[in-house]
């Protein structure tokens, strides 16, 4: 499972209020009039039809209670800005209710700002750490709320109508941010793990395959094409158990593993030769409905779900060097089962 | 390949009721969800039966319920005119 670095969003935060680390956003002290979100360029048009996944919790809220409090925990948007300044998105957050006679519940809402439409689930408690699956799909926004990271536990699902656009801003956390009133009754809390379940990437092209004697293997180096994200593959070894063209027993399709650098972990390489005869094999045995699995893209970068769906190379006459390697790949879903791999 | 609705009792007509049946519907559906996630986490079901449990049965129906609520609460909400007396609907209590 791939999940965004939080650390790399961008704070609005005037009262230092949001504190960003790899996997979370921690909130505190946000009040009915604190300032301050969180957010990253995606660029414009990112986000359409999506299903993201996201933890939160609402650790714990004081002060006066004559006024609720609110802690963004993500969004979409193409503006992002606090909870009372957004302009359009769909956004989830916790809310703890003023004294109403109600009990203080522990809500979490979801709402699409633009329609406006929300929903909300009054059944939440503090403390607890909640697992939300947002989906969006068409005017249609649901979030799955669980409350077990194997999301086996189903609390509520919360619907609401979506306009129908797309987004370019992801928020990780908001304040309320109302103009005026100090009621202090502030929120601490965090969201977290937030995965986009997006093929990373759809499609990459223009590597080359690089001749490595010395560690009898094949080395896959990008050419050009790719963006900044995936330039990490650069020097990715290639490895085989399945060269010989014979389906392994049991299994339907071929696989050639792709692992991550390991230099002493070289087994099953592919079998010494021209880098041509290797371009060979590898392209052979991606032939027709033959999948290919990624694992561990590089030491720092691991990506172990990984599929490919088409791969091709050409070779420039008279040159060793193998060009334009086209390799699609879709990252596959925890959700599916590994059979269908 | 079949597609999924939602068949509501013939008694069911209204968009009032047919939210009503849409969440009682809903409740349903999570209760089934969460009894074979029981089942999953206790061992009585392997990855694929849950997988694909959620893939062709939950999702699915989840989906189709979501879809369904959107477009009868946006019914019902539709419905509610000024049919009432709105004019004296607030307590407010006045502090000495």
């Amino acid at each position: 499972m791939s999940t965004e670095d939080i650390s790399t969003f961008t704070e609005s935060d005037p009262s230092s209020l949001f504190t960003l680390s790899s996997s979370s956003c921690i909130f505190e002290d946000l009040e009915y009039n604190s300032k301050g979100y969180v957010y990253k360029d995606y660029d414009a048009g990112h986000f359409g039809d999506f299903e993201h996944l996201i933890l939160c919790n609402h650790v714990d809220s004081t002060g006066r209670t004559d006024k609720g409090c609110l802690g963004g925990v993500w969004g979409v948007t193409n503006n992002p800005d606090e909870y009372g300044d957004l302009t359009n998105g769909l956004i989830a957050f916790l809310y703890k209710s003023s004294n109403d006679g109600l009990g203080y519940p522990e809500t979490i809402y979801l709402k699409d700002v633009g329609t406006p439409d929300d929903d909300s689930w009054a059944d939440a408690s503090a403390s607890s750490v909640y697992f939300l699956t947002i989906e969006r799909n068409g005017t249609t926004g649901t979030c799955k709320i669980y409350d077990d990271p194997s999301r086996t536990t189903l609390k509520d699902t919360l619907t609401v109508t979506c306009e129908n656009t797309t987004y370019r801003y992801l928020m990780a956390g908001f304040a309320w941010g109302n103009a005026s009133g100090n009621y202090t009754h502030d929120m601490d809390g965090y969201s977290g793990e937030f995965d986009l379940q997006e093929p990373e990437p759809s499609s990459v092209s223009y590597f080359k395959i690089v001749n490595d004697d010395s560690t009898n293997s094949v080395q896959f180096e990008i050419v050009t094409g790719i963006s900044q994200t995936h330039t990490k593959i650069v020097n990715t070894y290639v490895f085989t158990d399945d060269s010989d063209e014979i389906l392994d027993e049991g299994k339907s399709i071929d696989q050639l593993i792709i692992t991550g650098v390991d230099s002493n972990n070289f087994s099953n390489v592919l079998p010494v030769g021209t880098i041509h005869s290797r371009a060979n094999i590898v392209n052979q045995l991606m032939d027709d409905q033959e999948i290919v699995t990624i694992k561990g893209l590089d030491d720092t970068y691991q990506n172990d779900d990984f599929v490919i769906k088409s791969f091709s190379f050409n070779q420039k006459a008279g040159e060793p060097e193998v060009y334009g390697f086209n390799i699609t790949f879709e990252r596959v879903r925890d959700r599916l089962p590994y059979s269908e791999i | 390949m079949s597609e999924l609705s939602v068949k509501y009792p013939v008694d069911i007509t209204t968009p009032e009721e047919k939210t009503k049946f849409l969440y009682g519907l809903q409740e349903v559906v999570r209760q089934k969800h969460n009894e074979k996630g029981e089942k999953y986490n206790t061992g009585f079901l392997s990855k694929k039966q849950w997988y694909d449990f959620l893939e062709k049965e939950f999702e699915p129906r989840s989906h189709i319920i979501s879809e369904e609520i959107i477009i009868q609460r946006k019914l019902f909400k539709k419905n509610i005119h000024n049919d009432a007396d709105f004019s004296n609907s607030f307590n407010e209590k006045k502090k000495l």
